[in-house]
């Protein structure tokens, strides 16, 4: 009795719970149509062609009695209290925002300092709650709130992870490539988390970083000594190697070898004979990182100091020489077969593991 | 006789308080992990909010991840599980498929399905390994991720080992071949290593898979099993995953990554030595080891659990196979608890040695036993009389009435948090498993767990045979 009486006031529980839900999902989807309409009235009317940038306060002026329109339209609603609708109305504009271009973008970000969203936002920034002020971080990006800056910038010491990868990313979004190096000075320490998320940014960036990134050196942390070191690596931009060059011999290994892998990527041939230089080193890592790096810049004295590397060299040395030699194409692959035919056993397995990842001479009778 | 009836009286009495007081303990202790695990699971939604997976997936920086996939007798399952591994949202991943000397046709049916060829290799015995027979690569481009190394048997902590010596990346992510991980696993379970550099093992969640729809390797619709055997054991899952392991990883004491789902870093497990190959439990062993490791060496480190990156799995569907599941299971139990006495309440190992150990110790491995004896000596104090009928009512509420509303509030958990089960009437069911599984179903299992000590002392240390319907058959029953 007991049982079957527990259990059929958890299931009434339950359905009134879904039901209730469902009630009020239909409600606040009304809602949001209605909201919906009157922000697309808002955005699209048509009114007087002005550039917003050269004549900021008329364009205002111009666009204030669609935006009191749309604050009208919007609070009529009694099902909901204020917060809610406020709730509701930010969540819709925060969506539509994803899919707008041209000049309905500025009218938005009006509607967003107007309607004191970003206000809002600002004052959430400063909330107890660490998921409050992350969004609010992320809010304020989609809003392009400007004025926003010194807030975000105070967030990127914030004790939780994600406030302070969403106000660094917010930063970058507002302010641009300046925001970088900023960041990177700023932050104690970067997870490979922040890494992936800025690198989005850096790499959109291009060009324009490498002189942030240069600054972004001089951190105290050496995870983002060496996150700046790759991203010059990975942007491509040849006026990178002067500035990796000082960082060849630093004291922090990671840094070293991420340098001369950078160098690789960047296929300036005035580096190869300095990449040249470290495969004599004593460390076996730096060797491995100078092998992966001549992987990319092709030249015949690559191509006898990898072969080296293949013949007289450790295992994972060798296997990083032998990959290096696929990356140089015929040439590479050549000198892989000619290295089948050698004595050592250890050199011809390597060599052999690598043409078989080309494709080059897969059989099904040879034996391991 | 007098005499003997009061002594017998006395150690029911006592017995039954004893067993009751356990019961108390233990339940309560249940449900402080349930409300642990309640804000965790909060937590990590909360976090989720902010995580845009398909950063992760675009991203060269995404640290490159090693499947290893060991199998035996497993050409039932087999396809349908490698297609699934192929086809899985990562950026750079490799598949290392390891037969471990199956004496069905595994090898054959994977050398057709996916084109593959001998091939020579270097193979370095990091850990010393069963010999490998040979390293096979596909000669088909999309397949290209595809290693697949036959080895003779030597059981699947041996097969892991190798694939751990076979493998490039520097994280590798254990699974069971028979097993189906959803697209978006691997870039969930990856994104703790990703928060934190001290990272150094990470589970997902295993869930049953029997009743789903499958096809191409893939879940395409969430259902309960019809059988009572395998939706008992949903109910079990969502009590030791969302419950039990989401509280222990929000407190660091985190002793269990399933075999079937977990990633590790590699540096670490080649530090400790691998998989040990001489117990059944090799899952469980390697993660006290690790953190033992890292403990005793004083490297800062953290073992996690992530509730939604879901494995599928396929669960006994009969008594037989499901009992020496459990039994197995619970001798790899004892099996680690008895090589790691030494982390038992011992302050030097932190959380792990004051909390979690104990807690696996007294409340894990000898409740089966205590739980057995407290059933008995209380029916039987009751029947002969000895115990009165109050004391009675007391221990079926102590120990089934809090049982149901732990199964029932680890439901709710399930369906307040990730909600996988979208009919009205599976959850239903649900909340109805979790009530009746405390009659007969619950006592079955402590009696195969008992039966497992001896098992383990008369040294037994085989797996016995798991029978596979396989995944496309279930979509077909």
């Amino acid at each position: 009795m007991f049982f079957t009486f527990l259990i059929t006031i958890v299931a009434i529980v339950l359905i009134v719970m879904k039901i209730g839900s469902r009630i009020r999902t239909a409600a606040a989807h009304r809602y949001e149509q209605k909201i919906q309409q009157a922000l697309s009235e808002y955005l699209f009317s048509d009114v007087e062609e002005i550039d917003p940038a050269s004549d900021p306060q008329r364009y205002e002026k111009v666009l204030l009695p669609l935006l009191e329109r749309l604050r009208q339209s919007t609070i009529s609603n009694v099902t909901f209290s204020r917060r809610i609708r406020r709730q509701v109305m930010l969540s819709v504009m925060l969506d539509v925002s994803k899919n707008l271009s041209g000049e309905t973008v500025g009218r938005l970000r009006l509607a967003f300092q107007r309607l004191g969203f970003v206000d809002d936002e600002v004052k959430n920034a400063h909330s107890a709650h660490w998921w409050i002020r992350a969004d609010a971080c992320r809010n304020l990006q989609i809003m392009y709130a400007e004025n926003a800056l010194d807030i975000l910038s105070t967030l990127l010491d914030d004790e939780n992870e994600d406030v302070r990868i969403e106000s660094a990313q917010s930063m970058v979004d507002i302010a641009g490539v300046e925001a970088l190096s900023p960041i990177l000075l700023t932050i104690d320490d970067i997870t490979p988390w922040m890494e992936i998320r800025l690198s989005k940014s850096v790499l959109h960036f291009g060009s324009s970083a490498v002189s942030h990134l240069a600054k972004g050196m001089k951190s105290k942390s050496n995870r983002v000594q060496r996150f700046c070191v790759e991203m010059m690596g990975s942007i491509g931009d040849v006026y990178a190697v002067p500035i990796i060059l000082e960082y060849i011999d630093y004291e922090v290994l990671e840094v070293q070898c991420e340098s001369l892998i950078a160098l690789g990527k960047l296929g300036d041939e005035r580096a190869t004979p300095i990449i040249l230089r470290y495969l004599k080193s004593k460390n076996e890592p730096i060797r491995i990182a100078a092998a992966a790096a001549l992987g990319k810049l092709s030249s015949p004295a690559t191509v006898d100091a990898l072969n080296g590397l293949l013949l007289h060299d450790t295992l994972q040395v060798r296997l990083a020489a032998a990959e290096a030699l696929t990356q140089l194409g015929g040439i590479g692959a050549r000198t892989l077969i000619y290295s089948t035919h050698t004595d050592d056993p250890e050199t011809k397995l390597v060599a052999y593991q690598f043409l078989d990842e080309l494709g080059y001479c897969v059989t099904s009778e040879r034996t391991t | 006789m007098k005499l003997f009836y009061d002594i017998a009286n006395a150690g029911f009495y006592v017995y039954s308080t004893f067993i009751i007081g356990y019961f108390i303990f233990v339940n309560t202790f249940y449900f402080t992990m349930l409300a642990v695990s309640f804000s965790a699971i909060v937590h990590y939604l909360r976090r989720n909010k902010f995580c845009d997976y398909t950063v992760i997936m675009q991203s060269e920086l995404t640290p490159a991840i090693s499947i290893l996939a060991p199998a035996y007798n497993e050409s039932a399952t087999c396809v349908h599980s490698t297609h699934s591994l192929l086809k899985l949202n990562y950026p750079t991943a490799e598949v290392i498929f390891i037969n471990d000397g199956s004496k069905d046709d595994t090898l054959e049916v994977m050398i057709r399905e996916f084109g593959l060829v001998k091939t020579q290799r270097v193979y370095v015995q990091k850990i010393f390994t069963q010999p490998v027979l040979g390293i096979y690569i596909s000669t088909k481009k999309e397949y290209k991720n595809l290693i697949l190394v036959n080895k003779c048997n030597g059981g699947k902590a041996d097969a892991l080992n190798v694939g751990i010596n076979v493998s490039r990346y520097p994280l590798m992510c254990a699974i069971d071949a028979d097993s189906i991980l959803e697209d978006d696993a691997l870039l969930k379970v990856v994104k703790p290593f990703l928060d934190n550099n001290r990272v150094i093992a990470v589970g997902g969640i295993v869930r049953i898979a029997n009743g789903c729809t499958v096809e191409h390797g893939r879940v395409k619709e969430i259902r309960l099993s019809k059988k009572f055997i395998p939706s008992f054991q949903v109910v079990e899952y969502f009590r030791a995953y969302l419950s039990g392991r989401m509280g222990w990883s929000a407190l660091n004491g985190l002793l269990i990554i399933s075999g079937a789902f977990g990633l590790f870093l590699k540096e670490i497990v080649l530090a400790v030595g691998g998989y040990k190959h001489d117990t059944v439990g090799e899952d469980m062993e390697l993660v006290v080891r690790m953190h033992r490791h890292c403990k005793e060496n004083k490297i800062p480190y953290g073992v996690e659990f992530v509730p939604d990156p879901v494995c599928w799995t396929e669960a006994p569907e009969t008594l037989k196979v499901l009992g020496r599941q459990r039994n197995r299971w619970h001798r790899g139990l004892i099996d680690t608890l008895l090589i790691h006495k030494r982390m038992l309440c011992n302050p030097r190992y932190g959380v792990l040695g004051t909390l979690a150990v104990p807690y696996f110790f007294f409340i894990e491995m000898l409740g089966p036993i205590i739980e057995a004896i407290g059933y008995i000596a209380v029916l039987a104090g009751f029947f002969l009389r000895i115990i009165n009928v109050q004391i009675f009512i007391l221990f079926f509420v102590v120990s089934v009435v809090y049982g149901v509303m732990f199964s029932v509030g680890a439901v709710l958990l399930e369906e307040i948090s990730f909600h996988r089960y979208p009919r009205l009437q599976d959850l239903l069911k649900l909340m109805f498993l979790g009530v009746i599984e405390n009659f007969g179903y619950r006592q079955l299992t402590v009696w195969w767990r008992v039966r497992s000590f001896w098992d383990y002392f008369r040294g037994v240390k085989t797996w016995g045979a798991m029978h596979r319907v396989g995944f496309a058959n279930q979509a077909k029953k």
